[in-house]
């Protein structure tokens, strides 16, 4: 069961994934937004099949829920039309080729089982109490640092994105 | 005895129910659409509606930049409660130096709302 | 759960926690009581509150001096991360001085709040051994010198460079954050030591390579290597001068350690070699090739420059390059503190002349309302102090010998020279390194003859520099000058913390 829910949740992460940057069918960038939403929505899901409840969650509350809102913003802020217009040129269909052949035969050649599942995933898996344990006492001094990060975020992004008084 | 149900039922059904739901109701769409009222495009029936007068200009115009302050600003607190959820729910295997941890972080967010409102910015011009 | 002493980490976060009071001060002073005071009031007082800080921040650091190590290094406090610290906020102190007159923007308070925060980013960089956290400070830095670099709206010039500097920016702390998580992957440690033992039995694995030319690609940016440099000209040339003075100077000098650091602790054991004829594997070479590329685009490209900012740009993307000739002779365990010293010694001074040069553009551009080399014709006669601080800095950044560039190019090429056991491995980056420092001083000269020689206007009024302006130039100055002639002010300070490190 959990392998089959691996398998849907992980194609319809590609799926929308390639949906986001290639739609076929429309190339308005708030399609493409929205396709952004269900690919974050089916990585939750195989957040949760890694027993990462809390993550999963932040995924949708954060990411699809706060971040995609802002992308929105940005796209109706700037009324795009050029980007409907695009099309894929044959030099980025051959560049992006080169790099995507370039990956698989990178992923090939790596000794797969030797390097990345022998050194394990992080054991807190999972439960929030023991990621809140180690919020607070390893990594407490990250944590400060990003109170400070989303305060200069926050300054600069206002500064920025308002309207000089003239 | 019955066994118990696999941990993963529930959300595999879900998956399900809500796919036929949403995919359902789009079929049922289309063939309402194709039985009942058979579609006859024309220039005034895929205007834009404006209470009758001639549309003018495009339908999608273009956001005050003010809205997006107000979202930047929801982000900032959005990501904040994701930092408090964690606190909350091991509070009490934490030291009090935690408690002074997550004062200083929500007290610098609070300066950060404090010189939003102090800049102007939360009045709708 | 290990006993945090939250106590005690308070106490070796002193130095930061007083640099984020003072960010939070000067933005609430510059709110709260200067709201209806002129512009330049408010410039003025910032910088007072901003200053008051930087100098409280210097007496913690003076005072304490413990070799701490909290949470398997995510917190590293010693006497070596103390004096670069000193550096950094020395660098920010200056800055804060040449932006006191400033004019650029309405946003003062928000202005030197950020300035403070990218130097508290910077200062949580250095003193740090675990990824997650270099990670967090790098964007803590990096966003806050964003917005620096934009805060100047009144030309579109401004912002296509700030945008330029944000996207490439962006783009690099992607690939950094990729590599980082390919050697989380890999090692299955997050702290730098951890990391190199992790990655011990992936020495031959081509996804290693492909992580460790990632984090340096990431850094690259920060530092501004070829071929990662193409944002430096615009935004040192677009952004207000302060902005691009720390970004040029304190930044470079947290990004270096921090990347000799990754380099050094985290890659040991994948060095590899970059002697001249035997090159292999490892991150050796690619410095070898970025330095090459840098020190000769950034040389070559400088000479054809017409602005005064664009062109030490490029002269910053060359220095770069020698830079990493340090880093390459610190792969080598024998040379391994010398050069460390070498290296520190030189992103100190360069800061320190590069903080000074950009505060004489800075009086030059709001005098003469443009920083073309050709306005600077008749500057000895207009303002001779302004004349020889800047002949000074360029002559230091050519390396000429009573100062200090001289030395610490001296210093960073005799330790790349011995770094090989097995010969003079890295003689032929040495010798390129020479050839393009006697090109740079073609073009360093260029600048100090339209100074000195070229007649330029002869009703043009003296040129009247601010106090604030005067009191930093001449600091940066007399410092880079009794560094050099006394470099052992500087290097014996810096040898005994490195001796009394934790190796590194």
């Amino acid at each position: 069961m959990q392998d089959i829910l691996f398998y849907v949740f992980a194609a319809l992460t590609l799926v929308c994934g390639f949906l986001v940057v290639a739609n076929p069918i429309s190339r308005s960038p708030v399609t493409s937004a929205l396709f952004l939403v269900l690919t974050i929505v089916s990585l939750s899901g195989l957040f949760v099949l890694l027993h990462a409840f809390f993550l999963a969650a932040v995924q949708i509350v954060v990411y699809a829920g706060a971040a995609l809102v802002l992308f929105l913003f940005v796209i109706m802020m700037l009324d795009l039309k050029a980007e409907e217009r695009r099309r894929i040129t044959r030099l980025g269909l051959i560049g992006g080729g080169l790099v995507a052949v370039a990956m698989a035969w990178l992923f090939r050649v790596v000794p797969r089982e030797a390097a990345l599942v022998a050194s394990g995933p992080a054991h807190v898996e999972g439960s929030t109490p023991a990621l809140g344990a180690l919020l607070f006492t390893q990594y407490l001094l990250p944590f400060e640092a990003i109170s400070l990060v989303l305060v200069a975020g926050m300054v600069g992004a206002i500064l920025l994105s308002r309207k000089e008084p003239s | 005895m019955p066994s118990a149900p696999h941990p993963y039922l529930f959300l595999a059904l879900m998956l399900a129910v809500g796919l036929v739901f949403c995919l359902g109701m789009l079929g049922l769409a289309r063939l309402w659409a194709v039985w009942v009222s058979p579609p006859k495009p024309g220039l005034t029936k895929g205007a834009a509606y404006e209470c009758g007068l001639a549309p003018q200009g495009d339908v999608g115009i273009r956001f005050q930049s003010q809205y997006y302050l107000y979202a930047i600003i929801f982000l900032v607190f959005d990501v904040e409660t994701v930092f408090l959820l964690p606190f909350a729910v091991s509070f009490t295997g934490l030291a009090p130096g935690a408690f002074v941890a997550i004062m200083v972080f929500l007290l610098l967010l609070v300066e950060g709302l404090v010189w939003a409102w102090g800049k102007g910015l939360l009045r709708w011009r | 759960m290990t006993g945090v002493g939250y106590s005690d980490l308070l106490a070796a976060l002193a130095p930061e926690t007083a640099l984020v009071l003072a960010a939070v001060a000067v933005l609430f002073v510059d709110m709260g009581l200067m709201r209806s005071a002129p512009l330049r009031q408010r410039f003025l007082t910032a910088c007072a509150v901003a200053g008051l800080g930087c100098l409280v921040t210097l007496g913690i650091l003076a005072s304490s001096g413990a070799h701490l190590r909290f949470l398997d290094g995510v917190l590293v406090v010693d006497s070596l991360t103390q004096w670069v610290k000193v550096f950094l906020v020395v660098l920010t102190l200056f800055t804060a001085g040449i932006s006191a007159q400033a004019e650029f923007t309405e946003h003062v308070g928000e202005y030197f709040a950020l300035v403070l925060l990218a130097t508290v980013g910077m200062m949580f960089l250095v003193s740090t051994e675990e990824i997650l956290m270099i990670f967090v400070s790098l964007e803590l830095t990096s966003l806050s010198l964003y917005v620096l670099a934009a805060l100047d709206k009144r030309t579109r010039h401004a912002s296509e460079a700030a945008l330029k500097y944000f996207l490439f920016g962006s783009v690099a702390a992607a690939f950094t954050l990729f590599g980082l998580s390919l050697v989380y992957g890999l090692s299955g440690a997050t702290n730098l030591t951890g990391i190199a033992a992790g990655l011990r039995a992936h020495r031959s694995d081509p996804l290693l390579a492909v992580a460790v030319v990632m984090v340096i690609m990431g850094f690259g940016f920060k530092v501004a290597v070829v071929p990662f440099h193409l944002w430096a000209p615009d935004a040192y040339e677009g952004a207000p001068v302060p902005a691009a003075a720390l970004i040029a100077s304190g930044s470079k000098v947290a990004s270096f350690f921090v990347l000799a650091k990754i380099a050094v602790l985290g890659f040991a054991g994948v060095e590899g070699s970059g002697a001249w004829g035997q090159l292999r594997a490892g991150w050796l070479p690619v410095l070898a090739v970025l330095a090459v590329g840098s020190m000769v685009l950034g040389n070559l490209t400088a000479i054809a420059q017409g602005h005064l900012r664009r062109l030490l740009a490029y002269s910053a993307i060359a220095h770069a390059g020698y830079v990493l000739l340090g880093l390459m002779a610190m792969g080598y365990p024998s040379q391994r503190s010398a050069a460390l010293a070498a290296v520190l010694y030189y992103v100190a001074t360069y800061g320190l002349t590069t903080v000074g040069a950009f505060g004489v553009a800075s009086v030059i551009e709001r005098v003469l309302g443009n920083g073309r080399i050709d306005a600077l014709a008749g500057l000895s006669r207009r303002s001779p102090l302004l004349a020889l601080c800047l002949m000074v800095f360029l002559l230091s950044l050519a390396g000429i010998p009573p100062l200090a560039g001289f030395f610490g190019k001296f210093g960073l090429f005799t330790a790349a020279m011995g770094a090989d056991p097995a010969g003079l491995g890295l003689l032929w980056l040495v010798g390129i390194a020479i050839a393009m420092s006697t090109v740079s001083l073609y073009y360093y000269l260029r600048v100090l003859k339209q100074a000195y020689v070229v007649a330029g206007d002869e009703e043009a009024s003296r040129i009247v520099v601010p106090w604030t302006d005067r009191l930093v130039l001449i600091a940066a100055a007399v410092g880079v000058f009794l560094l050099g002639a006394l470099p052992e002010l500087l290097l014996g300070p810096l040898a005994r913390a490195i001796a009394g490190g934790n190796g590194f």
